[in-house]
């Protein structure tokens, strides 16, 4: 592509700008998450020094304008090192903002949360969104031109699943990248104390909130972010392959997945009341869904 | 697309402008926040206090005496043990005692104590009687 053409095409202004800030979310979403149902970080955010937090900013500034000349999260490198330093000053920003939100629908940062505190437990979470926005590009970046590669996975998927057709191989085969992918995310947060701390502290009022921003979360990484084969997906066949049933049918895959691996840790159990076990699946299930979301872009 | 044609990066649009300004305005914005309480921000050990935060209400067999414990200092304490003592006639009838894993700056807890019989008739203590540095 000549430069010309670049020129051209970056003029879609805030729509490419929309799709830039999407896909560095999403990276940092996928990095980022575990961290955020971590209880010591939320605690060390709101004891540490003022002067450590500034540092902790710092560093994560300067390992992400590193990663800017290498990676990023726009569909352009940065080659020049000011391109790189204002990339890394919006990856902050961006981070921020999503550990914020997240920490808000997580009832971790409420009315009652001196500011101080807040700031303090923002940032700290916020620096591995960073780092993951930082990746967002070389990790799941949009191949282009990788048609060919995608209709040979599809015959691939069919004969393995011994279906003919293809909308429903690939419905099979998003449905089953989904559950392993929440598998992944279920698995390492289900045993931990987090579930039931953040469960109990939840009102079902924000067990929606929680609902509708796994959706949204979800949506946006396979479908907003422009990763890998986004204009492909949007037009596969199949019930799967229309983005907003897709989303919703991952993430009733992700629910089921998080609900499971409560059950196989004995975190619920026949002992608890569906309240528990609705509120602790839905907890679980933010993770579980952008673990979802993730499996689903990479087959 | 070769990677060297990505590298061409050509100036930033308009929208990437805005985008940069708010970024950097919410950056800095941080930074003012955490050097102000860096400057201004009391530093000191934690002050707890513990007392009933509400009614006694009779259920279930016993006798529920809501209370609720802060933290008025600046640093934050872990495991609070929060000690209740009820004495009829100078005499200790009852003792229970509840530990809150963390309590921030300012921060607030509340929990329970429960006892058999009637707090109000008796006299009721509730205080905090150790912590742990974070």
């Amino acid at each position: 592509m000549s430069t010309s053409d670049h020129a051209a095409v970056r003029e879609g202004g805030w729509r490419r700008e929309g799709s830039d800030l999407v896909r560095g979310a999403s990276g940092g979403l996928l990095f980022g998450v575990p961290l955020l149902y971590t209880m010591e970080v939320w605690w060390y955010g709101s004891w540490v020094d003022p002067r450590w937090v500034l540092g902790a900013l710092a560093v994560s500034f300067v390992v992400v304008v590193g990663l800017n000349r290498t990676s990023g999260f726009r569909d352009t490198r940065a080659s020049r090192w000011g391109d790189a330093a204002a990339d890394g000053v919006e990856m902050v920003a961006l981070s921020l903002v999503c550990a914020a939100v997240v920490l808000v629908a997580l009832r971790q940062i409420t009315g009652d949360t001196s500011l101080e505190e807040a700031v303090g437990v923002t940032v700290f979470e916020a620096i591995p969104f960073a780092l993951g926005a930082a990746l967002s590009r070389q990790l799941l970046r949009n191949v282009e031109g990788d048609d060919d590669d995608d209709t040979e996975g599809e015959e691939l998927a069919s004969e393995e699943l011994g279906v003919d057709d293809p909308a429903i191989s690939r419905t099979l085969a998003d449905a089953g990248a989904a559950a392993i992918g929440a598998l992944v995310l279920s698995f390492s947060i289900a045993p931990t104390d987090e579930i039931p701390m953040l469960a109990g502290g939840i009102t079902p009022g924000w067990l929606l909130v929680m609902v509708g921003l796994s959706l949204v979360v979800s949506y946006a990484i396979v479908f907003q972010a422009d990763f890998r084969d986004q204009a492909g997906r949007q037009t596969h066949e199949g019930f799967f392959q229309r983005p907003f049933a897709e989303t919703v049918a991952a993430y009733v895959i992700s629910l089921l997945v998080a609900a499971a691996a409560l059950l196989f840790f004995q975190r619920i159990g026949p002992g608890q009341s569906w309240e528990t076990w609705v509120a602790w699946t839905i907890v679980l299930g933010l993770p579980a869904s952008i673990g979802g979301a993730a499996g689903r872009l990479a087959v | 697309m070769s990677d060297d044609a990505r590298d061409d990066r050509p100036p930033r649009t308009t929208a990437e402008w805005w985008t940069f300004a708010v970024s950097l305005a919410l950056v800095a914005g941080v930074v003012g926040l955490v050097v102000l309480s860096w400057a201004t921000g009391p530093s000191g050990p934690p002050v707890l206090v513990a007392r009933p935060s509400g009614p006694v209400v009779l259920e279930g067999g016993h006798y529920r005496v809501p209370f609720e414990v802060r933290n008025d200092g600046a640093d934050a304490a872990d495991q609070v043990q929060v000690v209740a003592t009820l004495e009829f006639g100078g005499e200790v009838v009852a003792e229970g005692e509840q530990s809150v894993e963390f309590l921030s700056g300012g921060e607030t807890e509340k929990g329970a104590f429960l006892f058999r019989r009637d707090p109000t008739r008796g006299e009721l203590t509730i205080d905090v009687a150790s912590y742990a540095v974070p």
